[in-house]
Formats: C-alpha cells, sequence, structure tokens
C-alpha cells in the first residue's frame, strides 16, 4: 500500500464515520467514482461494521449491581464541591470537607502509591519572550497566603510549615525549598493513619486511584488561560486533554469555577512579567510517560503557563507498581530503594532522563524529604540555587500507602 | 435538570442508594465495552465495580462538562489496560464461548447458518483481540459505543486526527485478520 494509498484509505474509513469535511467527502466520493479499489475497500469496511452491529451485547451477571453497589457502600464518601447545587455541602465547609478527604485517603486506599516529581517550572523562557500572550502571575501577591476574596489557598505558599504538611515555597513563579520548610517524614514514617501530613501538603487527591501509571501535570496558569478552548485545542493538539474533573486543589478549582480569587486589578504588577491574575492550578492526566517528552515543545509555546508540577502516581500493590516502573522505562530508572516495611520507593532518575525532563521547566524544585532520603548524588538545595538551571536535578519519590484495614 | 445529574447531587448530598440508579443505568453498557477491552467476564465485572467505586470516591470532582459515563468510562478504559497490560487473555474455547455468550437457540435461522454466525462472531473477537491496545479500545468505543471521533478524543485523552488514523489502521488490520483467517477455511 502506497502512502497515497493509506491516506485516501484512511480517508475512506472516516468517509464511513461520516467524518468527513464537506472538502474531503467529495474528495472521497471522486475517489470511489474512479477507482475500483476503493469502492471495494469501502464495501468491505462497511460490511465489517455490519458484523460488528450483529454482535450480541454481552450482559454482566445478575449480582453486579448488588456487589457494585456493596463496595460502594463500603467505600469513603464522596466530598461535594462547592459548585454543586443547594442541598450539598456549605462552602464555608469546603477546605475542612477536603481536608478530611484527603486524611481518608491515606487509609482507605486498598493500596496506593505516589510518585511525586515536584518540578515547578517557574518562567518558561518562551513566555517571558512573549509580549502579546497572558503574564506569568503571582501566586500570593500579598505573602500571607490570602486570596482577594480573603480565604486562605491550599496551593504552594512561601509563608513556612503549617499543620497540613510541607509545602513547596513559590514566590514570583519560582519554586523555593527552603530551611522553613517542615520536616517530611522518612519512608518508614510514612503515614498509614489519618491525619498525618502529605509530602504534597495535602493538595493531590489522586492517591486513591488505583489505575494505571498516571502523570498529572499541574499547571499554573491565569484562570483565563485555562478557560480558554484555544488553549485546550492546543494541548489537544499535543495529545492532552485538560481533565476538568480532576484539578486536586479544591481551592484552586472553585477558583477557577468563580474567577473571584483572580479579579483583575487586585494583584500588584512587578515588572512586565506580571499579568492582571494570579494563578490557577489545574492537572492533565497523561496515561505513558513517554507522554512527558512530546509536550516539551507544547509548554513551552502556551501562553500563560507559569509553572508545572508532575506527579507521577502508581496504583496496584506496590510490586505492581516496580514491575510497571520496569516495563516501562527499564533503562532510565538508574536506582530503586525500597523503604522499610515495603512502604516506601524512591526512584531516581539516570542522568540523561533527568536532562529530558529539566527541558520541560527552566526551574526544579523539590522536597526536603530527598535530602533525608540519602539518594546518592540528589540533594536538596538552597533557595538561592534554585534559580540556577543548572543545579537543578529531577528526582521521583515514590511512596505507597497501606491499605485500610 | 437531567436525572444523572440529580443522582448525583443526591449521592453527594449524602444519599447513596441515588447512586445506584447511576450504576443499574450504565453497568452494562460499560460492562459489554470493558469486556471487549480485558477479554474476560470475570474481570470485566471486576473494572467496571471498580471503575463505580473509583468514580463515586471521587464524584466531587467530576464538574459535569462531559456526561458521567464519558467520565466513568474514562476511568473504566484505563483500569482496563492496566490489567490487559498484565495478562493479555486467552484464546480458549472458553473464552470464545465467553464472548459470544451462551449457546442460542435458533429459532428461524437454519442450525447450519445459527453456527456460522457464530462462528463468525468468535473470529471477529479473536481479530478483535489480535489489535494493539490503542487500536482495540478505538474500535471498541467506535463500532461498539458508536461514539463519534471528538468523544473518542476525549475519552482516550488523544487528538482526534489520532483517532481517525489508527481507527483506519485497526479497521485494515481487521480486515486483513479476517480475510486471512476465512480464506484459510
Amino acid at each position: 500500500m502506497t502512502g497515497n494509498d493509506n491516506s485516501s484509505f484512511e480517508l475512506i474509513s472516516a468517509y464511513l464515520d461520516g467524518e468527513l469535511s464537506v472538502e474531503e467527502r467529495a474528495q472521497v466520493e471522486e475517489l470511489l467514482a474512479g477507482s475500483e479499489a476503493h469502492r471495494t475497500l469501502l464495501e468491505e469496511l462497511q460490511s465489517l461494521r455490519t458484523e460488528f452491529s450483529s454482535l450480541a451485547p454481552v450482559k454482566p451477571s445478575g449480582d453486579l449491581t448488588s456487589r457494585i453497589m456493596a463496595a460502594v457502600e463500603s467505600a469513603p464518601a464522596p466530598v461535594p464541591t462547592e459548585d454543586e447545587p443547594a442541598g450539598s455541602v456549605p462552602a464555608t465547609q469546603l477546605s475542612s470537607e477536603v481536608d478530611v478527604q484527603w486524611r481518608v485517603s491515606w487509609t482507605q486506599v486498598v493500596v496506593a502509591a505516589t510518585t511525586l516529581l515536584v518540578l515547578y517550572g517557574a518562567y518558561w523562557a518562551s513566555t517571558r519572550e512573549r509580549a502579546d500572550g497572558p503574564h506569568i502571575a503571582v501566586e500570593d501577591p500579598k505573602g500571607d497566603g490570602s486570596k482577594d476574596d480573603g480565604s486562605k489557598d491550599d496551593g504552594p505558599k512561601d509563608d513556612g510549615p503549617k499543620d497540613d504538611g510541607p509545602k513547596i515555597a513559590v514566590q514570583e513563579g519560582h519554586p523555593k525549598v527552603g530551611p522553613e520548610d517542615p520536616v517530611v517524614p522518612k519512608p518508614d514514617e510514612l503515614p498509614d493513619t489519618p491525619g498525618v501530613p502529605d509530602l504534597a501538603g495535602g493538595q493531590f487527591v489522586f492517591a486513591e486511584q488505583k489505575t494505571d501509571i498516571m502523570l498529572v501535570l499541574e499547571y499554573a496558569v491565569d484562570p483565563k488561560v485555562l478557560k480558554d478552548k484555544v488553549f485546550k485545542k492546543t494541548l489537544m493538539m499535543h495529545g492532552i486533554a485538560v481533565d476538568d474533573e480532576i484539578v486536586p486543589d479544591a481551592v484552586a478549582r472553585k477558583s477557577i469555577l468563580e474567577s473571584r480569587a483572580f479579579s483583575p486589578g487586585k494583584v500588584k504588577p512587578r515588572g512586565r512579567e506580571q499579568g492582571p491574575g494570579g494563578s490557577i492550578e489545574f492537572s492533565i492526566v497523561i496515561a505513558d510517560i513517554d507522554r512527558l517528552f512530546q509536550i516539551s515543545e507544547t509548554l513551552r509555546t502556551a501562553k500563560g503557563v507559569r509553572g508545572l508540577h508532575i506527579d507521577l502516581s502508581f496504583y496496584e500493590s506496590d510490586k505492581a507498581m516496580i514491575r510497571e516502573l520496569g516495563r516501562l522505562r527499564d533503562d532510565q530508572f538508574a536506582d530503586v530503594k525500597t523503604g522499610k516495611a515495603g512502604r516506601a520507593y524512591l526512584v531516581s532518575l539516570r542522568d540523561d532522563v533527568q536532562s529530558a525532563l529539566r527541558g520541560l521547566s527552566t526551574a526544579v524544585a523539590f522536597s526536603p524529604v530527598i535530602s533525608e532520603l540519602n539518594l546518592g548524588p540528589v540533594k536538596a538545595m538552597a533557595p538561592a540555587d534554585i534559580a540556577d538551571d543548572s543545579k537543578m536535578p529531577v528526582v521521583f519519590i515514590l511512596r505507597s500507602v497501606a491499605p485500610a484495614k | 435538570m437531567s436525572d444523572d445529574s440529580r443522582w448525583i447531587d443526591e449521592t453527594l448530598a449524602g444519599q447513596r442508594s441515588s447512586y445506584e440508579f447511576l450504576v443499574v443505568k450504565y453497568q452494562d453498557r460499560l460492562f459489554n465495552s470493558v469486556f471487549q477491552v480485558v477479554g474476560r467476564r470475570e474481570e470485566a465485572e471486576d473494572v467496571v465495580q471498580e471503575a463505580f467505586v473509583q468514580a463515586f470516591v471521587k464524584l466531587g470532582t467530576f464538574q459535569r462538562t462531559s456526561g458521567f459515563y464519558t467520565w466513568i468510562y474514562r476511568i473504566a478504559f484505563n483500569l482496563s489496560v492496566s490489567r490487559r497490560r498484565k495478562k493479555r487473555p486467552e484464546h480458549s474455547i472458553d473464552h470464545l464461548r465467553d464472548q459470544a455468550g451462551e449457546e442460542p437457540i435458533a429459532r428461524n435461522d437454519p442450525i447450519g447458518q445459527e453456527l456460522e454466525r457464530k462462528e463468525d462472531e468468535a473470529e471477529l473477537y479473536v481479530a478483535l483481540d489480535e489489535l494493539s491496545d490503542e487500536h482495540r479500545k478505538i474500535v471498541v468505543l467506535r463500532e461498539l459505543e458508536g461514539l463519534c471521533y471528538e468523544e473518542i478524543a476525549e475519552v482516550l485523552d488523544l487528538p482526534v486526527g489520532t483517532v481517525r488514523s489508527r481507527l483506519h489502521r485497526a479497521r485494515l488490520q481487521l480486515k486483513e485478520f479476517l480475510q486471512t483467517n476465512r480464506s484459510e477455511k
């Protein structure tokens, strides 16, 4: 089959599905009129479709509903968000509810594993140069963690330790991890009881998902950009879909929906790089580590992107997690260490992989837990070093959580 | 307000029994598609169950920009592919019988025609099983679920152009596989 055949056959396939533009349809009809081979192909594809349509649907066993509902009964309750209609949880309870959900997830996960690759890209080089796009915004212009509506943001802060766990410090788009960050538990101290702080400060609610390896990319963008369909389309064109359902930070999600916490005019502009709004985090889930490498260019050119946080979450059992890691990038995980009680795994990346990932961002920060876990060449960095791209390491921290008893 | 939205609201308000309406409404459809991906009845039921539980736990994060079914479909598909990677289905007699269902009683068709139809059906399932995960998912979503390209793209997080090209290649592979197999008889 030649390249032309391939192209025209693809058109015929889409023609069968009614998925062509008017011009393409006319092109196909011309092809069909003049080519016996193309007519034959269309007939064969139609025949194939007929075969599929004649398949008898396969039914599940009769007790599936009751089994599902039994499992649902023992599952943790979903936490309503403020965009839910009246009758759900009041807005004033939102933060505490989310906090509860996060804590619950620690104990009610069957077996959850979370990999955190913390990459906080502050300013994309290309973004810096753009004069027309939404500009880099201030995460916390007042420096006190407050929002325009007076609420507290659960997102990254630079205001020191909090009760709910360590934070990745972010100011003016630059992630900073400094001595003010609280101590993060060692692997053998990782929590399996409610209320114990999480590495990421409780921002991430993915631990309860028991799916395949999942890469969660969290971007900080101007809220207007996030709502921009063109932006989404741009990502889609690169094989990335914005998953609106899994924005991890309930406060951020609320802000996205209402846009009120990031009202233009209430944030002090700081030079040319400041935009009118604050920033919002949203997440993108992709299913393949290779896609990380594919999105680099998209991110570099996307308007309004000011930060990147990648969360690689692994589910299934711990062993399956490690197997899956090996399957995906056998040659790229240079070091896998197992923590005590089999509950923690640390994976550092080979230099070339680190370099590739670093290409996604101009700045990378990570939790001080890295130094405590003695990962060899990887060290926690002083805030001053964060500004120096050449010193930025990339580290995966994998952690699994014991299942609820 | 749609029934789905109402049931979701009620579930979020603490009425778990309302979630059962969603389960009953979508479980068969979901099972049928998941079954084509994982290839085993028991495993498909596990996936469907797990998908519904995950969706329940995360229901508060569902922002309703897509339908509930599309959302849970994505969850189920991720689970399906994960399982399939770990254990590929076997082409056993039981498996084929599982796929094709219990032997039906031919009412109008002569016995020979009915048997032939069953055989074709089983072959189609085997051909489907021969596809790569990426191709199989798209075929299932298109041919069995009847989703348009844009919907498939949404479920699988792919560009529409990729959906189109993969579907085309998958169809060619199916066609060639079936032609080869049937010509050998």
